[in-house]
């Protein structure tokens, strides 16, 4: 059942692959290797069709889809961050991983994955297969960008500088 | 602006510099409120990137910055009143040329009293924020120690006296140490995996 379950996402727990069932998109970079992401011969042909602009990209860095779980949002929300996100779609993996297998007809009643992952996840570019597609937007980018710290201290960097010299040529000159 | 301009203790003298240099002036103004609208971004700011160090201190610490940042906002309304009183309009006629100059230098005095109250505040948060630069691991501890320093010599404004005698002392050490942070903020940001990871763990305690 295990390996029934693995195939059609061509991506398993050894692979460092998560599946979640969420409803909120990240956008993010990742590496992709050419050993994962392999779709095997029984995956389903969804799945295959939605994993296929990435099986067919050279290995390397790109700007890739990641939903977020509404705990992983819960999460980033209360200040925690990558380990805590991973949790949770640990957590949901168990469960988006037990999809139903129709023997009848040969198909999967979950909705065909999509390939994500993110450098926040894990340093070592663990990788994460999310169920379902959505679409990148400004939103997005946004968020993404907001959410850098070193960024965050650049741009406070900037204020606290402006702040000293506007008071200085305020005060002295 | 008020440095070149404010003779101190001469109304006349302040009145006549305010009068002959009225862009100077308004310039002036238009700059402590540009500081006071940076200032309070960077509070705001400095609270996002300072929470996993600790989320109470760090929202306390953006309290009281912004306290310091209204009180002194509002003292600005004290800088711009010389203008007004000087400004030579008909209601102003009961009072004689030397009241109206005395007024305008008393507001002065105020706007410079209201500066000092919101330097305390300043100290406060600069001593919350040093603290919490010293407990995180995204930053160095040096310009905690340093932030820490600073805060405390704005402290000696709750006493203004003191205050204003080691007034040269405090703000090139206040300097230095806002000097050192801000360049490390522009070169360096923070340590992003160690901010992520104190964020992480401030998360898991809650």
């Amino acid at each position: 059942m295990d390996e029934e379950l693995r195939s059609p996402h061509g991506c398993s727990a050894g692979d460092g692959g998560y599946a979640c069932n969420c409803n909120r998109i990240d956008v993010t970079r990742i590496r992709v290797s050419e050993s994962r992401f392999r779709v095997r011969r029984s995956s389903g042909s969804s799945c295959r069709q939605l994993m296929k602009p990435w099986l067919h990209r050279d290995p390397g860095s790109f700007l890739i889809r990641r939903r977020l779980t509404t705990q992983g949002l819960a999460a980033r929300g209360a200040g925690r961050h990558a380990l805590s996100e991973m949790t949770c779609l640990r957590q949901l993996v168990t469960r988006a991983l037990a999809p139903t297998f129709h023997p009848t007809q040969k198909k999967w009643s979950f909705r065909a994955p999509i390939l994500v992952a993110s450098e926040s996840l894990s340093s070592t570019n663990h990788l994460a297969l999310i169920i379902g597609g959505t679409s990148m937007s400004t939103g997005v980018m946004t968020q993404r960008i907001e959410t850098s710290p070193r960024l965050k201290g650049r741009i406070i960097g900037a204020f606290y500088l402006l702040t000293i010299l506007t008071g200085i040529f305020a005060q002295v000159s | 602006m008020s440095g070149r301009l404010v003779v101190n203790g001469d109304a006349v003298a302040t009145a006549t510099n305010i009068l002959t240099h009225r862009g100077l002036f308004q310039l002036g103004f238009a700059m402590y409120l540009i500081e006071m609208a940076c200032q309070i971004a960077m509070t705001a700011l400095f609270y996002d990137l300072l929470k996993p160090a600790g989320k109470s201190v760090s929202l306390l610490a953006a309290f009281l910055g912004f306290a310091g940042c209204v009180i002194k906002t509002f003292s600005c309304v004290f800088f711009i009143a010389p203008l007004f009183v000087l400004g030579g309009a008909r209601y102003l006629s009961v009072f004689s040329a030397e009241q109206l100059q005395a007024l305008a230098l008393l507001f002065l005095k105020v706007n410079d009293h209201g500066a000092a109250i919101a330097l305390v505040f300043f100290g406060f948060y600069a001593l919350l924020t040093g603290y919490l630069i010293l407990r995180s691991t995204f930053l160095p501890r040096i310009l905690g120690v340093l932030s820490v320093l600073g805060g405390l010599g704005w402290l000696s404004f709750l006493y203004p006296p003191l205050g204003y005698r080691l007034f040269p002392y405090i703000a090139a050490f206040g300097l230095l140490g806002a000097a050192s942070l801000i360049l490390w903020l522009l070169v360096f940001g923070v340590n992003e995996q160690r901010w992520k990871e104190q964020a992480s763990a401030a998360g898991e305690r809650q």
